[in-house]
């Protein structure tokens, strides 16, 4: 009997993995990092458009958020890797019908935006995104990262998460995109 | 224990799934604090139902199971258990189907066009309102640029604060293609900084000239608080006398005025609250598909754990029903192949407990009465065994036979005196047994005599003489038997069914009769014979003498023959009656003890026997030979010598005249042999047995129950008294003889002597072996 159960629960897990793999909606197409100031810089391009639906969905002023998942780990043979970095990044963007103006922003800072399109072009080049300071990561080393972007149902109304959850149009996430990095000791300021 | 242990454990979860159903149709609330774990309670609902649906199909592949192989009780569990699904599930079903209904009929009322199209025109007379104040703060805005055209930098600054106060503007600006600030006036005394336009609004202003757009007060704020909203005016100045020359555009030395008047604050909050209906509308436009589905999912997956739960309590509910009937049930077949042990009793008082109590007291009194009959057939049978053993024992044949005269029933002393195998005869006529013609016959027709004089004794008695065949062994040969046979009507319930006869081999008792009557015979005619015989002797001589001397020669010679024949004969008259006398009138014995072993060899010793020889004379072929094999130790026995000297006169003459009279008997012997018998018991009596054995032609059957009878012989000269003499000895020294045939031919007597009680242990005296 548990058995059999075990066997359900397994294929449940997979179908719902690979109906999220499945459901994206671009993809992450560069991702460098450089040292400025004493602080590790990322750099990326995202190639990402949206749906008729997500689109009819904006223009009526409902507000997308957009997710970036960002971990950096150093890999550790003799244990699990070592998660040296692993954070978020959120934008906002949202179309106002009164005043017909589109406002993107991530945290408290929002600025308006002439059109989606624009306003989209903040997540598509992501610049100078400081994600630690040089000290955090040790010389001579290896570092492993991988970057998307997705839509954040989970800040969504209630009733859009779930059209979110089974409508490929609301699960929108590009594949995880795996980089390496290496540091090496001239770089590294003594 | 484990019983408990599972109770507990279904308990559990029973109420966990209960909870997570309560949490999943809380967290459906758009509020709730568990709207961010709705996937993970669908998933855990989920689970929980895979769940109880494994488990049902488990219980029911069982059911089916248990159906299929005919195990009993698994049709009613079955029955039972559809009438409590379709009970708990069928008004689920309703209910779950109108709620689905009802719920996507009245989400699809929500929307229609014409909520749809007067919000949209409320959103557009918002749009018209600002659009409105927009043109008429750009005209001013303009009659403000026309003002400070051609106006230099420093005149700009004095002129602004002025124009701003005639105009009625809440802040107004001046600055340059740069973005560098030139002047700057506003109503709001405490703003010491502009409002700069945002990068974009400048970038817009390279391409067209001026730019109006309502914006709102603090983008950055989310949320439904109130939001106010401001009018931002950007309208190009004429470039001064000496800037021109530069072409126009965002170059250092171009000027712009930006006025910013505020929407008045009732416009504002009526024109956002229509733009927030209209968001929240569009947003739930958007998702009714998804709220549909959010509350169908819930609503379906209540229904699949409710209708599992009804399974599987159905199915408990009907097991834990049907248990103690299936219990009854097993106990019934349990007292149908004879166990009668009884069943649990329930402790529950309900009806199926009362059952079970009458079942184990129905089987307790089932028990008891088996038990007595067993009893009753035990006793029956060891009656009948007792009856049968007596019968088997009993010396007397016993013959029962049914209305039709066939057997019914017979005993070990029938076949016996019969000589006859009845064993694979029962249930047939007497008549087809081999052997068994004649004593048929004579039944029969005794019955039928008796049914015939219509006696009032309720039996008959009859004296048959039947002749048997030959039986296979040699040693009881019988011809005639005479049988003393008693036969009945069987009354069985009062009424007359069957014939019972019982007879008796009575030819040894006649014969003793004989012998009595022998003797008495004997007894008289010697009495009666012996006193003429002298008179006619003492005649006979007297006329012998009176006369011989007077006749003459020839006449006195016949004279003497006569007479000496008549003396003669006379005298063997005498010993004839001295025989019968000594025969009916045995001289009375003069009891001693005596040592049987040297009498015997007293006696052999005038036959020939040499004690020393006990090859015997094998040169002589003729002559009999003696072998004598004598016990020693013999204690003495009581008896008249005399008497027993006659006795082993007789059974040895006998044995040496038998064994001589076979023809081609090259070797006939004679063995004697005596021996001590011990008792049976230690307190019996000892014996000494003797034995006189010949091998010679044996004793003819039909003689073999008369030997002892007087005149009974088979020798040609023999008077026939040695035996009846014998027997008579023997009987009056309380010994016992017996007289039969050897089985490799021959005859033997043996003889039992008693041992009186004080020369039992006295055994000095041995044997002259």
């Amino acid at each position: 009997m548990s058995r059999r159960l075990l066997y359900v629960l397994i294929v449940l897990v997979a179908l719902l993995q690979t109906g999220l793999a499945l459901a994206n909606g671009g993809e992450v197409t560069h991702v460098s990092l450089q040292q400025t100031g004493g602080q590790w810089m990322l750099d990326a391009d995202i190639d990402i458009h949206l749906g008729d639906e997500l689109d009819e969905a904006a223009h009526k002023g409902v507000p997308l958020y957009f997710t970036v998942d960002l971990q950096i780990e150093r890999p550790r043979w003799w244990w699990f890797d070592e998660t040296v970095v692993d954070e978020q990044r959120t934008w906002r963007i949202q179309y106002n019908p009164l005043t017909r103006q589109w406002r993107t922003g991530t945290g408290d800072l929002s600025l308006p935006t002439p059109n989606l399109d624009e306003a989209l072009d903040q997540l598509r080049h992501i610049r100078h995104w400081a994600i630690g300071p040089t000290e955090r990561f040790a010389a001579d080393q290896t570092w492993r990262g991988r970057l998307r972007l997705r839509l954040d149902t989970a800040r969504l109304a209630r009733p859009l998460q779930v059209d979110g959850l089974n409508s490929t149009a609301w699960a929108l996430t590009t594949p995880w995109k795996y980089f390496e990095f290496s540091t090496s000791a001239d770089t590294h300021p003594e | 224990m484990t019983r408990w242990a599972l109770r507990l454990a279904l308990g559990v979860a029973v109420i966990s799934a209960a909870a997570l159903l309560a949490l999943l149709v809380w967290s459906t609330g758009n509020a709730s604090r568990y709207a961010q774990q709705y996937d993970t309670l669908l998933l855990l609902n989920g689970i929980l139902a895979v769940a109880l649906m494994s488990w049902v199909v488990i219980l029911a592949s069982r059911l089916l199971r248990q159906i299929r192989r005919h195990q009993f009780g698994a049709r009613l569990t079955a029955r039972f258990t559809l009438y409590f699904t379709l009970i708990g599930v069928l008004p689920g079903l309703l209910i779950y189907v109108l709620s689905v209904q009802f719920m996507s009929r009245s989400i699809e009322s929500w929307f229609n066009v014409r909520v749809d199209t007067a919000l949209e025109a409320g959103l557009n007379l918002g749009r018209a309102a600002l659009d409105t104040q927009l043109a008429e703060l750009d005209a001013r805005a303009r009659g403000i640029a026309v003002r400070l055209n051609n106006a230099s930098d420093a005149e700009i600054a004095l002129l602004i604060t002025t124009l701003r106060a005639t105009n009625e503007i809440d802040e107004a600006m001046v600055f340059s293609g740069t973005g560098r600030l030139i002047a700057f006036s506003s109503t709001d005394f405490s703003q010491l900084l502009p409002d700069l336009p945002p990068s974009s609004v400048l970038n817009q202003l390279r391409v067209s000239q001026g730019y109006g757009a309502a914006e709102e007060d603090h983008p950055e704020v989310d949320g439904p608080t109130h939001q106010g909203l401001h009018l931002r005016v950007i309208v190009p100045i004429e470039a001064s006398s000496e800037r021109l020359g530069t072409p126009m555009g965002l170059g250092s030395d171009s000027r712009w005025l930006q006025v910013i008047q505020a929407v008045p604050e009732r416009i504002a909050q009526n024109a956002s609250q229509v733009q927030r209906g209209f968001q929240d509308y569009q947003e739930l436009a958007l998702s009714r598909l998804g709220l549909r589905k959010l509350y169908g999912i819930t609503l379906t997956l209540a229904l699949i754990l409710a209708v599992f739960a009804a399974l599987v309590a159905a199915l408990a509910v009907s097991r834990r029903l049907v248990r103690p009937l299936l219990r009854l049930a097993s106990g019934t077949q349990a007292v149908s192949v004879g166990d009668f042990r009884p069943l649990p009793e329930p402790p529950a008082r309900d009806e199926v407990g009362q059952l079970t109590r009458s079942f184990n007291a129905m089987t307790r009194q089932l028990d008891e009465a088996r038990r007595m009959v067993d009893r009753h057939r035990r006793q029956l049978e060891q009656s009948n065994l007792y009856l049968e053993s007596i019968l088997g024992n009993l010396s007397s044949g016993v013959l029962v036979f049914d209305r039709a005269f066939c057997l019914t029933l017979f005993n070990q002393g029938a076949q016996n005196i019969l000589h006859v195998d009845l064993r694979t005869h029962q249930g047939r006529p007497l008549e087809v047994v081999e052997g068994a013609l004649p004593m048929a016959r004579l039944i029969r027709q005794a019955f039928a005599t008796h049914d015939a004089v219509e006696s009032t004794r309720p039996y008959w008695q009859q004296q048959f003489e039947i002749e048997l065949q030959d039986a296979p062994d040699n040693e009881r040969k019988k011809h005639v038997v005479t049988l003393l046979a008693r036969g009945t009507r069987l009354l069985l319930d009062g009424r007359e069914d069957g014939f019972v006869v019982v007879f008796d081999d009575i030819s040894e008792v006649i014969s003793a009769s004989r012998t009595v009557a022998w003797g008495e015979v004997a007894r008289r005619l010697a009495h009666e014979i012996k006193n003429p015989l002298t008179p006619i002797q003492l005649s006979a001589e007297r006329l012998a003498m009176k006369l011989g001397d007077r006749l003459p020669a020839d006449q006195a010679e016949m004279l003497l023959r006569s007479t000496q024949t008549i003396v003669n004969q006379v005298a063997s008259l005498k010993r004839m009656v001295d025989d019968f006398r000594d025969y009916a009138r045995t001289p009375k014995a003069r009891m001693q003890a005596i040592d049987l072993n040297a009498l015997l060899a007293e006696v052999l010793t005038l036959y020939g026997w040499d004690p020393a020889d006990t090859q015997g004379p094998v040169n002589d072929s003729h002559a009999v030979h003696f072998h004598a094999r004598l016990a020693e130790g013999l204690p003495a026995i009581l008896g008249d010598p005399a008497q027993w000297r006659q006795v082993i006169h007789n059974l040895l003459a006998n044995a040496r005249d038998a064994s001589a009279q076979t023809p081609g008997n090259t070797q006939a012997e004679v063995r004697v042999q005596t021996r001590l018998i011990a008792p049976e018991d230690d307190n019996g009596p000892v014996r000494v047995r003797l034995t006189v054995s010949d091998n010679g032609p044996g004793f003819a059957p039909e003689l073999l129950n008369r030997v002892f009878e007087p005149y009974v012989t088979t020798k040609p000269m023999g008077t026939g008294l040695g035996l009846a003499i014998v027997k008579k000895i023997v009987e009056e020294h309380g010994a016992e003889i017996d007289i039969s045939n050897r089985a490799d031919g021959g005859a033997r007597v043996s003889i039992l002597f008693n041992v009186p009680e004080d020369h039992a242990t006295g055994r000095s005296r041995s044997g002259t072996g």
